[in-house]
């Protein structure tokens, strides 16, 4: 009992997340009552999947103190290869799967070399390899389409026993960062981003501490990626660009800070199911097209604000 | 704004002191030179081309000398283009119609100093957010089509020789970088601005207005901003929602290849329009070797990095010799 107090007060500024995660819910299935029907359950969850694997990218690099701005052309240059890549059988289309994850993992790794042996500002680094990730995406794939193996697709996006495969996938690297949290790797990004100067002087390797936070960050993109395209059966050169804004909203909704060193993956993964709900909500409420954007400006901002005042309060 | 060990005024210091403009502009004569060889071009309409990228750079240098950033300039751009066309098509005469933008560009910075300053959202995050604001209400109000002015008088005027063969672009470009190089080494403000870009929490306790400073920045860089796209109607003729996306990246690539660092407090608006000169004639260049689109973004954003790099070796090995 005690147990349950001491972990509900430690996680106490996620209240205020779940509630609005709770009151998003009520309204999607208010406007669409059949929310609980197994299909379009799973028709959510393969929707949310993308986002909870960007929101969890994202808040990589927060905690390391920076932001990635290139995370979404990441994602559709991934989306790229593996509709390239991908064949039809099915035990090489899994090598080929897990070395095109390892790729992308790598390449951001790349990346945050350059941001931890340069000490450069991870904003600037990450706007010019956006640019390099879309130009990259596009020559690998100059318009929609390519082949995605279906046996792939439905591992991914189908059912197991009676959950979504999505649902599976996103518990399974949530754990993975959980133990991953609690292991030297987690504390060393975690202290890398809370004080770079003081972690530096006390011994840690800073360099590693970012090239491995963006390793991991490339590695969720990956991920999220193969979401994408298995859900629409193709690749698409463009279609995650406009998605890096709605992770660092999740990411700031789940109370993960600019500073660094800050974030909880409970309330990012309750932050991206926000965002990921409210985009269906605003379908449904004839929100659409050109408007989205004014909104999704409008929430980042939003939740900047609120982030900011609770951490003021204290 | 380096320190000299002595402080006579002469040719040789002077010389040392701006030994890195000196050099950029080397760079910059031999790329002209280079693109003038492969494409023949005119040194006036690459100056002409290049001066909508540094009027938008040159607001990006603000917020880069405080130590921020302005993602917004790229919407701003195509904002200000559509509200211009749109005015045009009344019956005001084109200076009114060019001042109520440049006013409504400012009140989009002001509202962009306010986030940053008031409501502590960082420059990244607000600037971002106000991008997508500014490109959905673009969408609402245009419907996504491009739109042209009702009559010529800002392309005439533009692109009309007015004295030793400079068009009306590279005029107001010149008068821009005047303007903006008075107000930073000339002013209270100027000051200011390199004080606070180079240590905030020092220029806080020394009793400088940080939020004013902040506030009036990127009004100065938003209006900056509306201005270039201003002068890109009057070199295109028409304005569209997405036409300024393509100048966001290049806008932070002049400002770097220029030196202006982007941790804040050093930098200078002269060198942004030396480097947005070498940026246009680097852009030219691979358009001349018909590289596809794809291509050309991969290497603009290869030269952002390098110069990202090359500018902190530089700053690291300053910071040694003074030790």
């Amino acid at each position: 009992m005690n147990k349950i107090k001491k972990s509900i007060k430690a996680n106490s500024e996620l209240i205020p997340i779940y509630i609005v995660m709770l009151i998003m819910v009520a309204l999607n299935i208010w406007k669409q009552p059949t929310f609980f029907k197994p299909a379009t359950f799973a028709r959510i969850c393969n929707q949310l999947a993308p986002y909870i694997f960007m929101g969890m990218a994202q808040m990589c690099i927060m905690v390391l103190g920076g932001m990635d701005f290139g995370l979404g052309a990441l994602v559709s240059f991934s989306t790229c290869l593996f509709a390239t890549y991908m064949v039809e059988n099915n035990t090489t289309n899994t090598f080929i799967i897990i070395g095109i994850i390892l790729l992308i993992g790598c390449i951001d790794a790349c990346v945050g070399y350059i941001v931890g042996r340069f000490n450069l500002p991870t904003i600037v680094v990450t706007l010019a390899t956006s640019f390099v990730f879309e130009g990259l995406a596009l020559l690998t794939l100059p318009t929609p389409g390519g082949f995605i193996n279906s046996f792939a697709s439905n591992m991914l996006i189908g059912k197991l026993g009676i959950l979504p495969a999505s649902l599976i996938w996103c518990a399974v690297f949530a754990g993975i960062w959980i133990l991953m949290r609690k292991s030297s790797i987690g504390l060393l990004i975690y202290a890398t981003g809370n004080n770079k100067k003081s972690a530096f002087s006390s011994g840690l390797n800073v360099k590693k501490g970012c090239v491995l936070a963006f390793f991991i960050s490339g590695i969720l993109a990956a991920m999220a990626g193969l979401m994408l395209c298995s859900r629409t059966m193709s690749g698409d050169p463009t279609i995650a660009n406009d998605m890096t804004i709605n992770a660092v909203t999740a990411a700031v909704l789940g109370g993960v800070t600019f500073s660094g060193g800050e974030g909880k993956l409970a309330g990012v993964i309750a932050g991206s199911i926000v965002v990921g709900i409210l985009v269906n909500v605003l379908f449904y409420l004839n929100i659409t097209g050109f408007y989205t954007y004014f909104v999704q400006g409008i929430i980042l901002i939003l939740s900047v604000v609120v982030n900011n005042l609770r951490k003021g309060g204290k | 704004m380096e320190k000299d060990k002595s402080l006579k005024p002469s040719l040789k210091n002077l010389a040392q002191a701006n030994s890195s403009v000196l050099a950029l502009l080397l760079v910059a004569v031999a790329f002209f030179l280079l693109s003038h060889f492969v494409s023949s071009a005119k040194f006036s309409t690459v100056l002409h081309i290049s001066s909508f990228l540094a009027l938008a750079a040159m607001g990006q240098t603000i917020a880069f000398l405080l130590g921020g950033i302005d993602l917004s300039v790229a919407s701003l751009l195509s904002a200000s283009g559509i509200l211009l066309c749109a005015l045009i098509s009344g019956s005001m005469p084109l200076v009114v119609c060019i001042i109520i933008v440049l006013v409504a560009s400012a009140i989009i910075g002001l509202l962009n100093g306010m986030g940053i300053a008031l409501l502590n959202i960082p420059p990244l995050v607000m600037t971002v957010a106000m991008q997508y604001i500014l490109r959905g209400v673009t969408l609402v109000t245009t419907n996504g089509k491009p739109i042209a002015p009702k009559n010529d008088a800002i392309s005439v005027w533009a692109n009309k020789n007015i004295v030793f063969g400079l068009s009306g672009g590279i005029i107001v470009l010149l008068c821009c970088v005047l303007l903006i190089t008075l107000i930073l080494y000339k002013t209270k403000l100027g000051r200011d601005i390199y004080f606070l870009g180079s240590n905030p929490e020092i220029a806080k306790m020394s009793g400088i207005k940080t939020r004013k400073v902040t506030i009036v920045c990127y009004s100065i860089a938003a209006m900056l901003a509306g201005l270039a796209g201003v002068m890109l109607v009057g070199y295109t003729g028409t304005a569209a929602v997405r036409i300024g996306d393509s100048y966001l990246l290049p806008s932070i690539a002049a400002v770097l290849i220029g030196g202006t660092s982007p941790l804040g407090g050093k930098g200078g608006v002269i060198r942004t329009v030396i480097g947005a000169f070498i940026l246009s004639n680097i852009i030219s260049l691979l358009t001349v070797m018909q590289m596809q689109e794809a291509t050309r973004q991969i290497i603009e954003g290869g030269i952002v990095l390098l110069f990202i790099i090359i500018n902190n070796v530089e700053f690291k090995k300053k910071v040694k010799a003074n030790k």
